[in-house]
């Protein structure tokens, strides 16, 4: 049986400011008007309201990055992260977007970058107090696995669980000896009533999977598709999409660098071929390859629907192209309200 | 207002003046509204109209051009209609605006601090106040303004063939531009390089406006290669640079692009400061007559020579 503890706001600070020394400290964080995962610099400027634009998974699978330089016949290896590093304050539908994106990265193939900093991360989970309007993560059945320590936001401070080994180690890292939290548990049952409480809808993901399976000419593909304008938000900003392009760009034939960058279904050169086919011609078939490849070929070939309900497509899609509309029209005899399944 | 545009698209449509209506519809939370097409007499209570309809439709006019087109149109999608027309992207004769003066519409982010966006069940208008349900919150309108909106030189259209609703004066002035002057070159190249780091151009800037429709975007132009497809801050930069000098006499300060925007990404303040420039340079404002020709298209020997000159 594993400790709770408690930390107050200052002892927190106390503890990241130990850590910072140590290594380097990923939280949420102010950058501009908007809020993303990225270093900090003071132990107290981690956000812990609402959910960061940009999701989780940039620092495991970065937007772009170099795989090798090359020079007169000569390969360089850049310099990727080979220190441990902290996430801190990650919220939930990031943290389950992890093990999704496991499947992918360190399953038959496997992807060594992502796989590293996979290893040197230790993720500590915040707690949501509330959804944001959009969210449904408690709808997808996401849960708390993958945190290797869990934060309960209370009145005077946080409640502390242990997720992991990691976790374990991070605090005897730390340095610091925290209160005891056994007592206040009965706080945290409450908080995360009323967290779950805030939930309308649960999804069936069977439901979801055999409807998309007879959806190839469903009409709402082409209601879609009319209006969306083709953009990467919903997949560039998704937590759980990894589709990526590898380039070479050359100096000369003698000098260059082999890079890879994110790619989205939603452009249409992602399936340009060199004939200048497209087998995905128009919007329709990439709005339908978005939905079916979460909704459905995940599924099959991961046994995970490969959505978390964090919402953003949901908030930023310019022209609203809702994913729970799909999700609603698959289970429409299916949805119950939460708690009772 | 929303009955006069339901009665018009109405008779559009059963007179068969139109194929399509391209309007606003009810999204999925109340502070979203959605593009809808309208080809049938009987959707057109699918329309409606409320501060929350804050797209500029003409980005549609491309990818429905082979159509008879009505067309609702706030004071900005009229200049941008104005540009196809210019450009010869669409023929007059086969475009219906209906033409809506605007009040100004609300940006739903700008609520966030004030509401709980999550339970909000419906949002009515009165007069100049939002009334916000069921929490009961009152707001002045004019506190939540895009900031497009709140610069706005012509929010009643120039351009439609019928026009609804009380009109509206703007003003042709540039205080926000005005105030990024003040700052320094070098503040801000770092204050745009700050927000171009955050950039991981998924293109809803260029996707969402009206004037860029151009079908293979140097943006991703393989051979040659203008911009890197790797996602650093100089390459950020250079899109948004090159993108913007594209919309030089062609942008109408629409606001589009930041609103589609995740990342807020100040693109928008770069293309007020060029239509600054065009202004004070040829004292030419895009998009207010459809029978001029293009700014970039025509040439005098009266235009000013800027060689020597910092700007």
């Amino acid at each position: 049986m594993s400790k709770i503890y408690f930390a107050r706001e200052e002892d927190i600070e106390k503890f990241l400011q130990n850590l910072k020394e140590k290594m380097t400290v990923i939280a949420p964080r102010n950058w501009g008007d908007v809020v993303v995962y990225a270093q900090i610099e003071n132990p107290n400027e981690w956000v812990r309201e609402g959910l960061p634009v940009r999701p989780l998974k940039e620092w495991f699978f970065p937007a772009s990055e170099h795989l090798f330089y090359f020079r007169d016949g000569k390969i360089v290896e850049p310099k990727n992260q080979d220190e441990p590093f902290l996430i801190w304050g990650a919220r939930m539908c990031d943290i389950a977007s992890l093990k999704f994106l496991d499947k992918v990265f360190n399953s038959v193939y496997k992807d060594p970058y992502y796989i590293r900093r996979r290893e040197l991360a230790t993720i500590v989970l915040l707690r949501c107090r509330e959804p944001m309007w959009g969210c449904f993560c408690k709808g997808m059945g996401i849960t708390e696995e993958g945190a290797d320590l869990i934060l309960t936001p209370l009145e005077d401070g946080f409640l502390i669980e242990i997720g992991s080994e990691k976790g374990e180690e991070l605090l005897e890292k730390s340095g610091m000896e925290f209160e005891d939290g056994e007592g206040r548990m009965g706080e945290r049952d409450e908080f995360l009533r009323r967290f779950e409480g805030s939930f309308d809808e649960i999804y069936d993901k069977q439901g979801i999977y055999d409807f998309l399976k007879a959806a190839w000419e469903h009409p709402i593909w082409e209601e879609f598709a009319r209006r969306c304008l083709g953009c990467g938000i919903c997949t560039f900003l998704c937590p759980t999409c990894h589709c990526f392009d590898i380039e070479d760009e050359n100096l000369t034939l003698q000098v260059g660098a082999r890079f890879r960058c994110w790619d989205t279904c939603q452009f249409s050169l992602f399936t340009l071929q060199t004939s200048g086919h497209n087998p995905r011609p128009t919007k329709k078939e990439r709005v339908r390859q978005r939905f079916m490849h979460k909704l459905a070929y995940c599924p099959e070939r991961y046994s995970e629907t490969f959505c978390t309900g964090c919402g953003r497509c949901v908030r930023l899609c310019p022209v609203n192209i809702d994913i729970r509309e799909v999700l609603k029209l698959a289970t429409a005899q299916g949805v119950t309200p939460t708690g009772q399944p | 207002m929303v009955d006069k545009i339901k009665e018009l698209a109405r008779s559009l449509l059963s007179e068969g003046k139109v194929d399509v209506i391209i309007a606003y519809g009810q999204g999925s939370f109340p502070f979203r509204s959605i593009p809808i097409f309208i080809e049938k007499a009987e959707d057109v209570d699918k329309i409606i109209f409320n501060s929350f309809c804050y797209h500029n439709l003409a980005k549609y006019i491309p990818q429905e051009r082979e159509k008879k087109i009505g067309i609702v149109a706030l004071g900005c999608t009229a200049r941008s209609l104005s540009i196809l027309l210019q450009e010869r992207q669409i023929d007059r004769e086969n475009l219906y605006i209906i033409g809506v003066a605007c009040p100004g519409m609300i940006d739903f982010n700008k609520l966030a601090p004030k509401v709980n966006l999550r339970l909000v069940k419906e949002i009515r208008e009165e007069g100049e106040e939002l009334v916000i349900l069921p929490q009961g919150i009152k707001l002045p309108r004019k506190d939540f303004l895009y900031k497009s909106c709140s610069v706005c030189s012509y929010p009643t259209p120039l351009l439609y063939d019928e026009l609804l609703g009380e009109k509206r004066e703007g003003q042709l002035a540039f205080p926000d531009v005005e105030e990024m002057e003040k700052l320094s070159l070098e503040e801000r190249k770092n204050y745009l390089d700050e927000r171009f780091a955050l950039c991981i151009r998924c293109f809803a800037c260029r996707l969402s406006c009206p004037s860029c429709y151009c079908k293979e975007c140097f943006a991703e132009s393989l051979l040659p290669r203008f911009v890197s497809h790797q996602i650093t801050t100089e390459d950020n930069r250079l899109f948004h640079l090159n993108r913007a000098m594209h919309l030089a006499g062609r942008c109408v300060s629409c606001g589009e692009c930041l609103r589609a925007c995740p990342l807020n990404i100040p693109m928008f303040d770069l293309h007020r400061k060029l239509e600054k420039s065009v202004y004070e340079l040829y004292q030419y404002v895009s998009g207010i007559d459809p029978s001029q020709p293009p700014l970039l298209a025509t040439y005098s020997p009266k235009d000013p020579d800027l060689e020597g000159e910092q700007r």
